[in-house]
């Protein structure tokens, strides 16, 4: 990009001004309060507006500082410039309550739009930062040497932000990390109701286990139930055996049935012989018999009596113990089956326990979301850690030989670490910045504001510098403006001596030199 | 003679574990069997053939007993049934613990078998899983007995772990009854089939179910599918446009799902390119219906071609180039997660 010409209908103190600029070095000579600055301020007026803020800072925004003091409808101007072979004019309007802006390209007639970045694009993608930070150079504005240094390093901090582009990575990466929590905490969710369900089978589990053991003690007792009256059985059985040994006395019976048989038969005998003639002994001893016969039957009778009696009881006893026993093995049979089904649910409940997934396929869900933003951070991180380096190296070497040119090769090598601390090597010795004189710390910063304007911009823009050789001696300032003149592009040096221009054209360069005259200054100043 | 192919009905089983509708559709299968054969029952047919995991799990003593009620209802119908890899034959199985029904044909044993039902001529070659896996391929070879009748194969299996059988093996038959595989499949026109899952069991058995319906006539046979499943998985795609907002999509969701009916299950898979300043909502979509997942997957309307030329030498097109050639899915939710982070932070 080139400045061609620069239109001031009124801004600040300048007022219907024309200065026309050529390629390579122009040089805008002017005593102080000439409006140097405010030319400078023109420019980045015409490419980004001018910004007007609310309420109180308002007395101190841009606007207001470059508000004409007189006929303010007048704020306005025009630029024209030259990208890639073709010629764009910029007009712009301030003036509040006449805000307008507009882009032509002079070569083809073509109207562009400010407003939907088309300058943006013609600047190869400069913002306000960017120009801030390498166009337009400025003197250090720290009166010690120490702030220079901390100037200079808080530029290194913004020309980091600007080298990714105006991207705040790390404010990018907390999104990330903020949708990662989200998946997360969706994941623990799922999980949760996962687990719920598992533990609801584990209880389901832990009751038919219940049930399972409860059947197995009932199975227990009606088993050793039936085992105690099997065994009782055994032993009444033997009693029985030992009752029919005694059983014998049966058989004394039928010889005592016999015996009364043959006492009947005896008193039959007796009667027939009665029949031949009564005596008084005869009937008493007949009377006695048959109360002795009946005596023995009566008693006979009633042994045996007891005897069937008490026989019918074991057979009865039997009946029931055997009843009992069947009964308690129907009961085993059913109990058993019932433990069986019991065995086959819980069999079926710690099948789908194993089968249970370790993850549904919501959560694989989840864990794809989780791992590709896990991914685009890592990827995100390492590119900003290596663009970073990348540019750091860039910048660091142009640095390096931009130094060497304008120092006469003094300070060949710097070094710059992680917080882009820089450090300069003397001849191989490592100086620390505080150990430098104010003037060669100027040249730091020129070297790297160079530098940065290189690596950052597609486009090579001018470069604008505003009083900026003031503590340079005559060697080092030879040295910078010839390392200027063979730097491809413009240059604009605003200074207030003529040393500059004076040294320009002792070494034969060609320069367009722009005197702001005195009348302006007179004019303000009345 | 003509009959009726189910397999895979898993009685008992619990779709769904944790959902609303789970219960239901415990209930469901259950009753979908029960119209089938009430079904057979109906129109006279001569055999309902059930290749295998009739239950989910082991059966029950009283799940078997209502099972062969069930076959009890239509005594003219001959029943020929064998135990899969989900319910095998167990040695203390329920399955040998009730006394059939005289038209039940069970396969009681791993041991290749032959029943013959003399009333429709008609062999039925089969036998029984004892074991929750067989790797070998036991239907290699099935020994045919050549006599008169119409010969039927009554299998289950298919994958690695589970008779790792080919098409070729079951060539030979009047027709092979295979279960196992939950999609219904012709495996040789007419004369071999999966039938499929009577009744989808998860989010994996989408499509149609229901079982095979079919005749053999002098030796020909024909066999066709029939629907017979109270509803069905369907996965649902809805495209999205940028313009597209949280509340429309969730009226096109509901739309969709009237259209297609409000008693299936749904799974979802949001799609297309959304605004990148808007990111959906998935939760209010399980409110809709019977949704049972959802996965959004859906771009943030960049134009990356064009982002790449525009961004060369950035941070931002230095990130895009980063997932140059890379396709795979995880890489591009990354590239477009980043992107957007990116583009929201440069705005």
């Amino acid at each position: 990009m080139r400045l061609t010409y620069l239109g001031i209908q009124r801004f600040g103190k300048l007022k219907e001004k024309e200065i026309f600029l050529e390629d390579g070095i122009n040089v805008i000579y002017g005593p102080n309060e000439s409006g140097k600055t405010t030319i400078h301020s023109f420019i980045r007026g015409m490419l980004f507006g001018v910004p007007r803020y609310r309420g109180r800072a308002s007395r101190t925004d841009p606007y207001t500082r470059f508000e004409p003091w007189e006929h303010p409808a007048d704020y306005a101007g025009c630029m024209r410039f030259e990208v890639g072979g073709k010629e764009f004019r910029i007009d712009r309007n301030f003036y509040k309550s006449d805000v307008r802006e507009s882009l032509v390209c002079e070569t083809d007639g073509e109207q562009l739009s400010i407003a939907h970045g088309d300058l943006e694009m013609l600047l190869g993608g400069i913002n306000e930062s960017i120009y801030d930070n390498t166009v337009s150079v400025g003197q250090l504005r720290s009166e010690t040497d120490e702030g220079m240094v901390r100037e200079l390093q808080k530029y290194m901090a913004n020309y980091e932000n600007a080298g990714s582009g105006d991207v705040d990575v790390q404010k990018a990466l907390e999104r990330l990390k903020k949708k990662k929590k989200e998946w997360e905490s969706r994941r623990q969710e799922l999980e949760k109701r996962q687990n719920r369900q598992r533990e609801q089978l584990e209880d389901r589990i832990g009751y038919v286990c219940q049930e399972k053991e409860e059947l197995e003690r009932q199975l227990y007792h009606i088993q050793e139930e039936r085992k105690t009256i099997e065994l009782e059985k055994k032993s009444r059985s033997f009693v029985g055996r030992r009752g029919n040994k005694a059983g014998s006395g049966i058989g004394k019976s039928r010889i005592l049935v016999v015996s009364v048989l043959l006492g009947v038969l005896f008193i039959l005998a007796e009667f027939l012989l009665l029949s031949n003639g009564w005596n008084r002994f005869q009937v008493y001893l007949s009377v006695i018999g048959i109360v002795l016969i009946l005596a023995i039957v009566v008693t006979g009778i009633a042994r045996v009596r007891r005897f069937t009696e008490k026989k019918d009881f074991t057979v009865e006893i039997q009946e029931n113990t055997d009843k009992t026993v069947a009964h308690l093995r129907g009961r085993e049979e059913e109990v058993k089956q019932q433990l069986s089904e019991k065995m086959t649910v819980l069999q079926n409940y710690l099948e789908s326990r194993d089968e249970m997934q370790e993850k549904s396929e919501e959560m694989r869900i989840c864990d794809t979301e989780i791992k590709s933003l896990e991914l685009a951070m890592k990827t995100l991180g390492e590119l900003s850690g290596t663009m970073r380096r990348r540019i750091g190296r860039r910048l660091q070497s142009r640095t390096e030989s931009i130094l060497s040119e304008i120092t006469e090769g003094k300070y060949s090598r710097i070094t710059m670490d992680e917080d882009l601390k820089v450090t300069l090597y003397e001849w191989n010795r490592p100086v620390s910045l505080y150990q430098l004189s104010r003037g060669t710390v100027e040249q730091v910063y020129f070297a790297l504001r160079m530098a940065v304007g290189e690596v950052l911009c597609e486009e090579r823009m001018p470069v604008l510098l505003d009083d900026v050789f003031a503590m340079y001696d005559e060697k080092r300032l030879k040295d910078t403006l010839k390392w200027l003149n063979h730097r491809v592009g413009q240059v604009l040096i605003f200074t207030c001596h003529r040393r500059e221009a004076q040294m320009l054209s002792d070494m034969g360069i060609h320069i367009n030199l722009i005197e702001l005259n005195d009348k302006q200054r007179e004019e303000i100043s009345c | 003679m003509r009959f009726i192919h189910i397999a895979d009905v898993h009685l008992g089983a619990v779709p769904d574990s944790g959902c609303p509708w789970s219960a239901s559709r415990e209930k469901e299968i259950w009753d979908t069997f029960k119209k089938v054969i009430a079904l057979a029952g109906k129109e006279k047919l001569d055999l309902l053939l059930i290749a295998g995991d009739l239950f989910h799990r082991q059966p029950l003593v009283r799940e078997v007993r209502e099972l062969n009620y069930l076959f009890s209802t239509i005594p003219e119908v001959q029943v020929v049934w064998m135990a899969g890899n989900h319910d095998y034959m167990k040695l203390d199985s329920a399955y040998r613990k009730i006394e059939w029904c005289e038209n039940v044909h069970g396969f009681f044993s791993q041991q290749q078998e032959e029943i013959y039902l003399p009333k429709i001529k008609t062999w039925i070659y089969g036998f029984s899983y004892e074991n929750r896996e067989i790797r070998e391929n036991l239907y290699q070879g099935i020994d045919f007995n050549g006599k008169p009748g119409i010969h039927i194969l009554l299998a289950h299996g298919g994958d690695e772990k589970h008779i790792p059988f080919k098409k070729e093996n079951l060539e030979g038959f009047d027709y092979a009854a295979v279960g196992h595989i939950h999609k219904h499949e012709i495996l040789l026109p007419n004369r071999a089939a999966y039938s499929g899952a009577l009744e989808p069991l998860d989010r994996t058995d989408t499509g149609v179910h229901g079982f095979i319906y079919g005749q053999i006539e002098k030796g020909i046979t024909r066999i066709r599918f029939v629907p017979a499943a109270s509803r069905s998985y369907m996965k649902l795609e809805i495209v999205v446009k940028p313009s597209t907002t949280q509340l429309e999509l969730e009226q096109m969701t509901k739309e969709m799902i009237e259209e297609k009916g409000e008693q299936n299950i749904y799974l979802l898979l949001v799609k297309g390119y959304r605004n990148p300043d808007m990111d959906f909502d998935m939760e209010p979509l399980y409110q809709i219906g019977n949704v049972v997942e959802t996965e959004d997957s859906t771009l943030p309307f960049y134009d990356l071609e064009k982002l790449k030329k525009h961004q060369e030498g950035t941070l931002i097109g230095e990130y895009l180039r980063c997932f140059d050639g890379k396709n795979g899915i995880l890489e591009q939710k990354a590239l477009y997660y980043g992107l957007q982070a990116l583009m929201e932070e440069e705005l």
